[in-house]
């Protein structure tokens, strides 16, 4: 399950699995392991050595002895529809830029065939250059970004299909 | 002294450079790109200019913009801070032309400097011993073969107008030479204008040693206690001391004399770093650094001198306020660099929003930042937004107290690379002073790493609560576009409104 969660103002990209072994939830692509237990109203939190009191009270969440606004938005379900990151056909995959950036070089043309990590942009940030590699072996169907165009993160960089 | 100096920088360094200034009673100006119209450095100065687009080149690497932003601000100096133009000989030549004084060397000093063969050479010449390696160009990969073959393997490309460990290579072994060539050729030229590589001897766990010297008029001038910077990653400096745990007082005095020395051999005046590497009992030349480093608060933190007030002096034709007879070390300093960079996925860049800085702060602590809370870290420039210094009176002192204030430091929304610090400083070897320019990629530190922090823990407990609580199952039960205000300020509101202890009057509407 992936959701954007804001917590206090500062937003989160939030991607939660529940496993046989509790949960594993990435915040922001760090991930963190945890097992949760329920207590009336009160949930505890392991994370690693440490333990986590969590409460839900409107629109606001104690955490520990803290507590802070929330707001929750963008709940995308496995069961869903997962628009975002599988469009057009289940077979194509959608490469997004990692973080913010200038595209200093775009090395995927339409219809080429590339390897797994092959580099399809190079995406400058911060006086580093940082190769985006293809996640697979495919043909490039798009490519969505020229050279010297500034973007976003998440945007769309290359749309790959398989084979 | 000057009256008005533009400051040619942006963040915490302009910021830095401009604290002195004003305390000397020299007026501000400073310059801004399109991407920082509400940066920080902005508001510490007296009066500002917008100097070009967000790109470096469009701006604060752009020479006629900047020179003619401090004519038409009757600037009387010029600092240009560190990295951007500040090491360019044609930016100091072209600041001279329009009668302003450059606040650094001449551009003949800063051009000999800046070519690094030509810096050896004339190093060799001062009887300065280097590192083993070629004195020239390389003309092709043929003679490169056969210099690596000479010297021995592992070698070192380096580019000879490089900086910042850009455009270097190690190979180490012949069959590798030839892509490693081509590689560094390219990197050189689309970074540097310029192709030209030489190649040095690689050096195993070699520590990275650096000597601050300033150099006034008539001979007059002085070398610090040294630095170390073995603390890297991909050669880009994270942590910085002084003095080094490797250095006795018999080695220190012969660092300082070589360093001032060759410096003094280049013509050298105002301040500016010689950098050595130190490889089995032995130190060997590297390269001059002809500026003022991201690391000097160090320096400033054990003796007391404030280094930008000297560079001032010396570019006003003053006389420096330290000898190497007066000069007083006392205890240890540290700096930790912190970086928009999240080392948790590989020190990816990470520009966007801060939502809350709170440094440290107590005896012994100096945070020197270009970023406060609400601040855009913006993708174009440097990825350094502020440096925390911390003295100690020894060496485990230092280490505490940064451990201490690195805990508690506390930077939301972006990732940065303080969780790197943290894990750094109780490392082993770090903490017995074993250091070396590539322990962070041996001992794999970042690798290591499970968590950003206490903070993004807590969100995780959150988010975790949240899923198991069945809440979003059911699609967003409660969810909100707009955060509501904290309690705290909903209880503040309630007081100005009943005119309590705390009341403010309301903002008027005109």
């Amino acid at each position: 399950m992936r959701f954007r969660l804001v917590v206090d103002g500062e937003p989160h990209e939030i991607e939660a699995n529940r496993g046989a072994k509790g949960i594993r939830v990435r915040v922001d692509g760090a991930e963190y392991r945890g097992q949760v237990r329920r207590s009336g109203e009160m949930f505890l939190v392991r994370i690693g050595p440490k333990r986590h009191r969590v409460r839900f009270e409107a629109r606001e969440a104690w955490i520990d002895e803290a507590h802070y606004p929330i707001a929750i938005s963008g709940i995308q379900d496995e069961r869903g529809p997962r628009s975002e990151t599988a469009p057009s056909g289940g077979t194509s995959l959608q490469v997004r830029a990692p973080m913010p950036g200038r595209v200093v070089r775009v090395f995927a043309e339409a219809g080429m065939r590339v390897k797994r990590g092959q580099t399809l942009v190079v995406l400058e940030a911060m006086k580093m250059q940082n190769e985006i590699p293809a996640p697979r072996d495919g043909t490039v169907r798009e490519v969505a970004v020229v050279e010297g165009e500034s973007i976003t993160a998440d945007r769309l960089v290359v749309v790959l299909a398989a084979g | 002294m000057f009256r008005r100096v533009l400051i040619a920088n942006r963040g915490e360094i302009a910021i830095r450079v401009a604290q002195t200034a004003r305390a000397m009673g020299i007026r501000c100006i400073g310059v801004y790109s399109e991407a920082d119209r509400a940066a920080l450095h902005r508001t510490v100065m007296d009066e500002s200019r917008e100097i070009g687009g967000p790109l470096p080149a469009q701006s604060y690497l752009n020479i006629d913009a900047i020179v003619r932003a401090a004519t038409e601000a009757r600037a009387d100096a010029i600092h240009p801070g560190y990295g951007f133009l500040s090491e360019n000989p044609e930016f100091a030549t072209r600041c001279a032309e329009a009668g302003i004084v450059f606040v650094g060397p001449s551009p003949e000093a800063m051009a000999v400097t800046g070519d690094k063969v030509a810096a050896r050479r004339a190093m060799k010449e001062a009887s300065v011993h280097v590192t083993a390696g070629v004195d020239r160009v390389l003309r092709g990969v043929e003679e490169a073969r056969a210099v690596a073959s000479e010297i021995g393997y592992p070698v070192l490309f380096k580019a000879t107008a490089g900086g910042g460990g850009i455009g270097m290579s190690r190979v180490d072994r012949p069959s590798d030479l030839s892509k490693a060539f081509e590689t560094s050729r390219s990197v050189a030229r689309t970074n540097f204008g310029n192709p030209d590589l030489f190649l040095e001897k690689y050096l195993r766990k070699a520590r990275h040693i650096e000597v601050q010297v300033l150099l006034g008029d008539h001979g007059t001038g002085l070398g610090f206690v040294e630095r170390e910077c073995s603390v890297q990653r991909r050669h880009q400096k994270l942590v910085e001391e002084t003095p080094s745990p490797a250095v006795g007082p018999s080695l220190r005095k012969r660092l300082i004399d070589v360093a001032v020395r060759g410096l003094r051999a280049v013509g050298y005046r105002n301040a500016g770093t010689v950098e050595f590497l130190f490889h089995e009992g032995r130190f060997t030349f590297n390269e001059v650094n002809a500026r003022l480093q991201v690391e000097h608060p160090i320096t400033e933190m054990v003796t007391g001198v404030d280094l930008v007030r000297q560079q001032f002096r010396i570019a006003a034709g003053e006389a420096i306020e330290v000898s190497s007879n007066d000069v007083r070390r006392r205890g240890h300093a540290i700096e930790c660099r912190l970086n928009a960079e999240d080392p948790l996925r590989q020190f990816l860049p990470s520009p966007g929003r801060i939502v809350a800085f709170r440094p440290p702060s107590g005896p012994g602590i100096r945070v020197d930042a270009g970023v406060a809370a609400g601040s855009l870290v913006p993708a174009f420039y440097d990825p350094l937004i502020a440096k925390l210094i911390v003295h100690g009176r020894t060496r485990a002192d230092a280490v505490r107290r940064m451990q201490s204030s690195a805990d508690a430091f506390e930077v939301r929304g972006i990732p940065t690379n303080l969780p790197f610090h943290r894990s750094l400083l109780s490392e082993r070897h770090f903490r017995r002073g074993e250091l070396w320019t590539t322990m962070v990629a041996d001992l794999r530190i970042a690798e290591r790493l499970r968590t950003r922090g206490p903070w993004e823990e807590r969100v995780a407990a959150l988010a975790a609560a949240l899923v198991e609580s069945g809440r979003l199952a059911s699609g967003p039960t409660y969810a909100l576009e707009k955060p509501q205000p904290s309690a705290w300020s909903l209880a503040g509101r309630k007081e100005r409104f009943a005119g309590g202890a705390h009341a403010v009057p309301a903002r008027r509407r005109w």
